[in-house]
């Protein structure tokens, strides 16, 4: 904490790794306003693969799976006194507002053309931040409000997870 | 009439729901009234973007599609007080009970008038500071919460805005 006023988290934890949005003004994750909770950006690293074996009156004959996408839910958490840059806010209300807005414009390319826009990502190590193309839907809300932020998750879809077989 | 009711304190932190056209040729109602606040989340999930649409999966690939807002489903909690109405007159708890539930179900009635297709135009003030003032289209239906014995009860009100792109604008 930085006071009473002041941003809950102070600078900015970077420790899990960054995600930025080059397309939509270079918003950036974690930030004064939102950090990841839980797996964090740790998420997009965990391998998933879909589909399961084939079933007749016999038995089942096995296919292989895939592992074309990942699906992945982004946890974090939202407060409501500063804005991404640090910058206090008025009210609890206007901070929700605004903060929020700026997660929901995070979607926003997925209305268009094929619906993917490419995030760079940066992990925990610090490597070479990676191109990810990524479908990203709208925040939820997950969790309460009282006082100082929500609790939201972030669904994200990763076409090329072939570039995260570290 | 009883001495004295528990009228809601206006609390506009929730933001304010107007019902531009709610019944018959009553006067609008809005939300916050004495006899009726929002908890929870109040407002805010009016803002809350709902996407749909899958990729085509084929053999070794998949194809991106783009996604699309068909019908934004806004679900917002309310208290509604029994011994209050919405003009602040205090009255017995049955006839509050009564009155202010018949005030929601003759708004959630005009979602049955095919003259409209059922819609009808509710007025957003978020009042946080920021956000622009909305009017909406959409349907509206009540749903019948908790009880708290003799004082009043939990509503839900479930907004359907079937085309969000055309049915949201600002005022």
């Amino acid at each position: 904490m930085s006071g009473e006023c002041g941003c809950p988290w102070d600078p900015a934890d970077e420790t899990g790794g960054t995600l930025v949005f080059p397309e939509v003004g270079g918003y950036t994750m974690p930030n004064f306003a939102v950090r990841f909770v839980n797996a964090g950006l740790d998420a997009l690293e965990d391998y998933v693969l879909k589909g399961g074996d084939g079933e007749w009156s016999a038995g089942y004959f096995a296919h292989e799976q895939t592992a074309h996408t990942r699906e992945v839910t982004l946890e974090a958490l939202l407060t409501f006194h500063c804005d991404m840059d640090g910058d206090p806010h008025t009210t609890n209300a206007s901070g929700w507002a605004y903060n929020w807005a700026q997660l929901e414009a995070l979607a926003d390319p997925t209305l268009s053309t094929d619906g993917t826009q490419t995030v760079n990502y940066t992990p925990w190590t610090g490597e070479t931040p990676i191109p990810l193309t990524v479908k990203v839907k709208p925040p939820k809300l997950t969790g309460g409000h009282v006082g100082d932020g929500v609790e939201l998750s972030i669904d994200v879809i990763v076409y090329n997870p072939a570039v995260l077989l570290l | 009439m009883s001495d004295c009711g528990d009228a809601f304190p206006i609390d506009l932190t929730g933001g304010e729901l107007v019902f531009v056209d709610p019944y018959d040729d009553k006067e609008e109602v809005s939300i916050p009234n004495p006899a009726m606040r929002f908890v929870d989340e109040g407002t805010f999930r009016f803002m809350l973007r709902q996407f749909v649409g899958d990729d085509v999966e084929t053999v070794g690939t998949v194809h991106p599609y783009p996604q699309v807002e068909k019908q934004r489903v806004v679900p917002v909690a309310v208290e509604m007080s029994y011994t209050t109405l919405v003009d602040g007159t205090f009255v017995e708890p049955e006839e509050g009970m009564r009155r202010n539930r018949r005030l929601l179900n003759r708004i959630a009635a005009r979602s049955t008038d095919p003259g409209t297709q059922g819609l009808q135009t509710v007025s957003l003030h978020p009042h946080d500071g920021w956000s622009p003032d909305l009017a909406i289209k959409c349907h509206v239906a009540v749903v019948r919460g908790a009880a708290t014995t003799g004082k009043g009860e939990r509503v839900g009100l479930t907004f359907t805005i079937p085309n969000p792109s055309t049915g949201i604008t600002e005022l």
